[in-house]
């Protein structure tokens, strides 16, 4: 996920997407966060935290929200036939 | 001219593009790209870097943007367009790309441990490029590493020494080096470069020169691309404008509203961004292809995992089913053992037992084999007994008394018995118990004598045996019995000793001694009827199977008892009923009735031995000729 936040972060400032000053800024508080969420639902979380403040962050929620929906719609898959494999 | 505007309108984005450029920032994304792709897992130090990237950064970026203002316009021919690039600044190029490549040569020099062989290479393969980088500026391997000793410049062999103790210093004394020319550059600004410029220095002009460079070169290419765009548009404008009136409006437009057609070509940019995005939104849906097909690829592992879980379970269930079997066949055979154990342990018991059963059985053959042969005898007997019963007859019925005859051909033995109750009133209770247990306690021991041993052996020592009852019997027939030579003991005296003794025979009344007579005249003669009834039962009636083995032996235990009664009646009314076939419409209890039964019975030995059971006439089954009267 920092992976992630920080090529994000990267890409934003190479493409001016992110003003140069407010890197500081949003590393610090990306840092700040990264450790807090202890499951995956507390990383989805942060992710929609960090994405309500810093718009940069949308594209990597929307995917993260996709691939949660995708992994629901297994688990739920399985819990309704669980013998089918 | 069109084209002026056009310029002044790059100019305008160049400058914003410029102030956009954020030298530590954009270093930092770079390198924190580079970083997520080689090594993630220095990722958060990216991000640490990243926020220490602060206010002093943005008043430096500030002070690089003016510089590249200044040094872009100074940089750039404006005839070719080109770079110009001064012999110093080559120069200075040079010493700092040294400069840089050492600086990072220490840097990666100092995060490898020399006990790891891996390491070691590397270490080695660093200390040849520090090398390399030191002969390629002999002049400058003198200010960077002068001979400490001599102050001339070092052999190979030296520089190569000399690299390892300063690598393996951790770069300290360069450092040191470095600080110390950088403090004298600080002093004397105008010193001359080539021998006394610092490391820093040279790096911070690397810098500068290779930010320089590079906006400029962006600026370069901006410029050209614009300047084309314009030269395009103009052609095209001026293509547009020749052939027709719309042209010459639009030539008109332009000379009259020269900003119009500006507005015009910055519409087509702002396409040429929405272009971009829409291009960037393709590679978003094909990221999320890709992410689709992984997670289908996912699933299709997870499927592919579950159904290997799944045989592996009913293959685990299997070999539990298949050792639960296992297990009850063995319990079965330990339990199937442990019987077989048991059982031979116990052989010789049993051995003992089958051969003690056997012996048993032995004895009983010879048991049944005399009872055979008794029962022989007794049939013997008894048909001789049959032909003496004629004579017989007339005597017997002479000593019974015709009630209790009556009563017995009738069947009617509760009347007989209601009968000692009516004598009981005249008895007090004492009394008659002294008078049934005197009877009992006798007939019991001699009775015990008579009916423990088998028929015929009664029959061989029926005097004797039968003595008990039969002497009792002698007191109500004859009135009289002759207990020792000379010695006569009237029915009287024998129911005085009964009760007691002359005294308390003298307490009762008349009528309590007639009772007492009543009582064991009737007693008695019940009792020698049933013994003289078994054994002639015995042999009549079982033999014609007109009563079960089973119920003889009752009576043989228990002679006594309801059970007598009990088959005595059914034996009676058997009697009875074979009476009535015979003779219909005669009444058997007339004297005439009787007469005709007794021809019939002797005629029949089936009704006679009936008849025996019956116990009709006691009389009948002495074996002695009665007497006389």
């Amino acid at each position: 996920m920092e992976v992630k936040l920080t090529v994000r972060i990267a890409e934003a400032i190479k493409s001016g997407e992110l003003p140069g000053d407010q890197l500081s800024i949003i590393c610090r508080d990306v840092l700040d966060n990264l450790d807090t969420p202890q499951t995956k639902e507390d990383y989805v979380a942060m992710l929609a935290d960090l994405a309500s403040r810093y718009p940069i962050f949308s594209s990597i929620q929307e995917a993260e929200n996709k691939q949660q929906e995708a992994v629901q719609n297994v688990d739920t898959m399985f819990a309704r036939n669980p013998t089918s494999q | 001219m069109p084209t002026e505007q056009f310029m002044a309108q790059k100019a305008a984005l160049g400058k914003e593009f410029t102030g956009k450029g954020m030298p530590e920032s954009i270093r930092w994304a770079n390198e924190s790209i580079e970083t997520a792709r080689k090594k993630p897992e220095n990722i958060r130090a990216a991000l640490k870097a990243g926020s220490e990237i602060g206010n002093q950064s943005i008043l430096r970026t500030e002070e690089l943007k003016t510089q590249v203002e200044t040094i872009g316009k100074e940089a750039i021919d404006p005839e070719t367009g080109k770079k110009v690039t001064t012999r110093v600044e080559t120069e200075n190029l040079k010493k700092a790309n040294d400069g840089r490549e050492l600086v990072e040569i220490f840097a990666e020099y100092g995060q490898l441990n020399p006990n790891i062989p891996k390491d070691q290479k590397k270490m080695e393969k660093l200390e040849e490029r520090m090398v390399s980088v030191l002969e390629a500026r002999p002049d400058g391997t003198q200010l960077f590493f002068p001979d400490p000793k001599k102050g001339v410049p070092m052999t190979d062999a030296k520089k190569c020494v000399f690299a390892r103790k300063m690598l393996k210093n951790g770069g300290r004394e360069l450092h040191m080096l470095v600080n110390e020319e950088a403090q004298a550059l600080i002093n004397d600004p105008n010193k001359p470069s080539t021998a006394s410029e610092s490391v820093i220095g040279a790096l911070e002009r690397y810098k500068d020169a290779e930010f320089n460079r590079d906006n400029a070169q962006i600026d370069l290419d901006t410029a050209k691309s614009e300047h084309q765009q314009i030269l395009d548009d103009e052609q095209s404008f001026l293509d547009a404008i020749t052939p027709g009136a719309l042209g010459e409006q639009l030539k008109s437009l332009s000379d009259s509203q020269p900003g119009r057609l500006a507005d015009i070509l910055t519409s087509n940019k702002a396409l040429g961004l929405l272009n971009q995005h829409l291009e960037q939104l393709n590679i978003q849906q094909e990221q999320l292809v890709r992410v689709k097909t992984t997670n289908n690829d996912m699933l299709k592992g997870v499927r592919q995992q579950l159904n290997g879980i799944n045989r592996q379970i009913w293959g685990i269930r299997q070999q539990i089913a298949d050792q639960t079997n296992q297990l009850n066949q063995m319990n079965a055979e330990e339990k199937k053992l442990a019987t077989l154990q048991e059982r031979k342990k116990n052989l010789p018991q049993e051995k003992i037992q089958r051969e003690k059963a056997i012996r048993e059985a032995q004895k009983g053959k010879v048991v049944a084999d005399g009872e055979f042969t008794a029962a022989s005898e007794d049939l013997r007997i008894a048909n001789r007994l049959r032909e003496k019963t004629e004579t017989y007859f007339a005597d017997a019925l002479y000593h019974l008394p015709d009630h209790i005859i009556n009563k017995y051909l009738d069947g009617k033995m509760d009347e007989v018995a209601v009968q000692i109750e009516e004598a009981i009133p005249f008895l007090n209770e004492k009394l008659r118990e002294k008078l049934i247990l005197g009877l009992d306690e006798k007939h019991y021991y001699e009775g015990r004598r008579l009916w423990k041993y088998p028929m015929h052996i009664n029959t061989k020592k029926e005097k004797m045996i039968g003595s008990a009852v039969r002497q009792d019997w002698r007191y109500v027939v004859d009135g009289k019995v002759t207990t020792s030579p000379g010695v006569v003991e009237t029915l009287e005296t024998r129911v005085k000793n009964l009760i007691g003794g002359e005294a308390e025979w003298k307490a009762l009344t008349e009528d309590q001694q007639k009772a007492v007579k009543a009582v064991y005249a009737v007693e008695v003669t019940n009792r020698y009827m049933k013994m003289k009834q078994e054994r002639f039962f015995r042999t009549k009636v079982l033999g014609q199977q007109l009563i079960t083995e089973h119920e003889f032996r009752e009576l043989k235990k228990h002679p006594w008892n309801a059970d007598v009664m009990e088959a005595s009646a059914r034996a009676n009314q058997q009697f009875r009923e074979a009476m009535e076939q015979q003779l219909p419409g005669v009444d058997l209890t007339t004297t005439e009735g009787k007469g005709r039964m007794w021809d019939i019975i002797n005629k029949d030995n089936v009704l006679y031995a009936l008849m025996m059971a019956v116990s009709v006439t006691p009389a009948l089954l002495q074996e002695e000729k009665p007497q006389q009267s």
